[in-house]
């Protein structure tokens, strides 16, 4: 019955059974039972005093338990990364999917629009529809191979002169039509004069998308979006703040975690792969900023960063 | 006039979709969550549904489940249209009671409606 429960377990982790952790937790309990039984019937005929020998027996029985957990641990680890592997294939196919069917399904409809009637009604909302779907896709990509980096240590960050006001107000610009289709007002307010940081950039940029993304994105619809930008000693505050959906408590601490994604999230916001915050956690503090964040569910998020000012 | 209900929070294929039924001669209602989706099914009794997987407030399968219990709205054929594509997902839903189960990614508009004549 037992053997039976395991083959299923380990053909829903997609293993082989040597590589499966519950399959090889019983073989090394039976190596642990033979090797005892070996030990002890060569301690017994090789050593006169039986204290000495059950010494022997208790020291290789620890030793193996310790290589034992090591290996276990190993090949767990390794299962945990394959099933997280496939779950994320699958992720990343949907989400890629979701916007091809929204060009595909767009552009029958033009054309046959077109046959029909040798023009189009609505040529605006073909290409905003078209451009946020091939947007969308873009980001996702530009998002996966980013981790790619960060997993892999190869994240190289540029320190260059950055205005975040002025990337900020490009970033707004570059939302406004969403913005606008999801009945939600930003206003941006940033000190005058404020000083030059140092950063990426392009990653810098994509995190000020991120944040004003998601507040977009969790609004429900309706809403206003305050972001600001202020001096406070020898750092820039930057803090976007929404009235949307907020985060549970009981979930604050994993929300920097790759591929997370609130519960509240996924439930009012299909789309979403839980890469956002934690680029954005990655990206701001490799350029020697902080990022952190308040939320209360049903009441909205404040989410900020800082970043050094140019000395 | 035949009634379709399609259950789908992507308006743009809400949009395409509900042009070319209305075309064909359908009247087509929509719904963009899947608490909305369930209501106007038990209120119109649509001839055909089709539904989307990955939906806010209520998801397909527990769309599917509640419409395949109530005995007002069973015998309505329901065709997912998703871009889920897991062997489990298929199954659980042809289970469920789902008539067919289409890929939307990998149908033109045109073959969907095909699909949807052969059942109303």
């Amino acid at each position: 019955m037992k053997g039976l429960n395991l083959k299923k377990d380990c053909k829903e982790l997609n293993l082989g059974l040597w590589h499966c952790p519950p399959f090889i937790v019983i073989m090394m309990g039976v190596i642990i039972i033979i090797t005892m039984l070996a030990t002890y019937t060569l301690a017994s005929r090789y050593v006169d005093e039986p204290e000495v020998a059950a010494l022997i027996v208790i020291f290789v029985t620890i030793l193996l338990i310790i290589f034992g957990n090591i290996i276990i641990i190993g090949f767990s680890k390794m299962a945990e990364a394959s099933r997280m592997q496939s779950e994320f294939i699958s992720i990343i196919s949907h989400q890629l999917r979701s916007p091809l069917s929204i060009i595909k399904w767009t552009l029958n409809d033009a054309r046959r629009e077109l046959q029909k009637e040798n023009s189009l009604h609505n040529p605006e909302l073909l290409f905003y529809t078209t451009e946020q779907a091939l947007r969308q896709m873009t980001d996702l990509i530009n998002t996966l191979l980013e981790v790619k980096r960060i997993e892999a240590n190869m994240l190289v960050i540029k320190q260059e002169e950055v205005s975040l006001a002025e990337l900020t107000l490009k970033v707004v610009g570059e939302l406004q039509n969403y913005a606008k289709a999801s009945n939600v007002n930003i206003v941006l307010q940033a000190d005058n004069d404020l000083p030059i940081v140092m950063g990426d950039p392009n990653r810098l940029q994509m995190a000020v998308q991120n944040l004003v993304d998601n507040a977009i994105r969790y609004s429900q619809g309706r809403g206003e979006i305050e972001i600001k930008i202020t001096k406070e000693k020898n750092f820039l505050r930057f803090v976007v703040k929404d009235t949307g959906i907020g985060i549970p408590k009981a979930e604050h601490r994993k929300i920097f975690q790759r591929f997370f994604r609130a519960s509240n999230s996924s439930r009012f916001q299909t789309k979403g792969t839980g890469l956002g915050l934690y680029t954005v956690k990655v990206f701001v503090e490799a350029m020697g900023g902080r990022v952190g964040f308040e939320s209360e569910e049903k009441r909205g998020s404040i989410f900020w960063f800082t970043l050094p000012i140019k000395k | 006039m035949k009634k379709v209900l399609f259950i789908e929070d992507e308006s743009a294929l809400q949009r395409a979709v509900t042009k070319i039924m209305t075309e064909e001669g359908y009247q087509v209602f929509s719904a963009l969550d899947g608490e909305a989706g369930v209501e106007i099914a038990k209120k119109e009794i649509p001839d055909l549904i089709l539904l989307d997987l990955i939906l806010p407030k209520k998801d397909g399968f527990a769309i599917l489940e509640e419409l395949k219990n109530d005995s007002a709205t069973k015998h309505i054929p329901v065709i997912i249209l998703s871009n889920l594509e897991g062997n489990a997902e298929v199954q659980r839903a042809l289970e469920l009671g789902a008539q067919a189960y289409l890929v939307k990614v990998n149908y033109r508009l045109e073959e969907v409606v095909g699909k949807i004549k052969s059942f109303v």
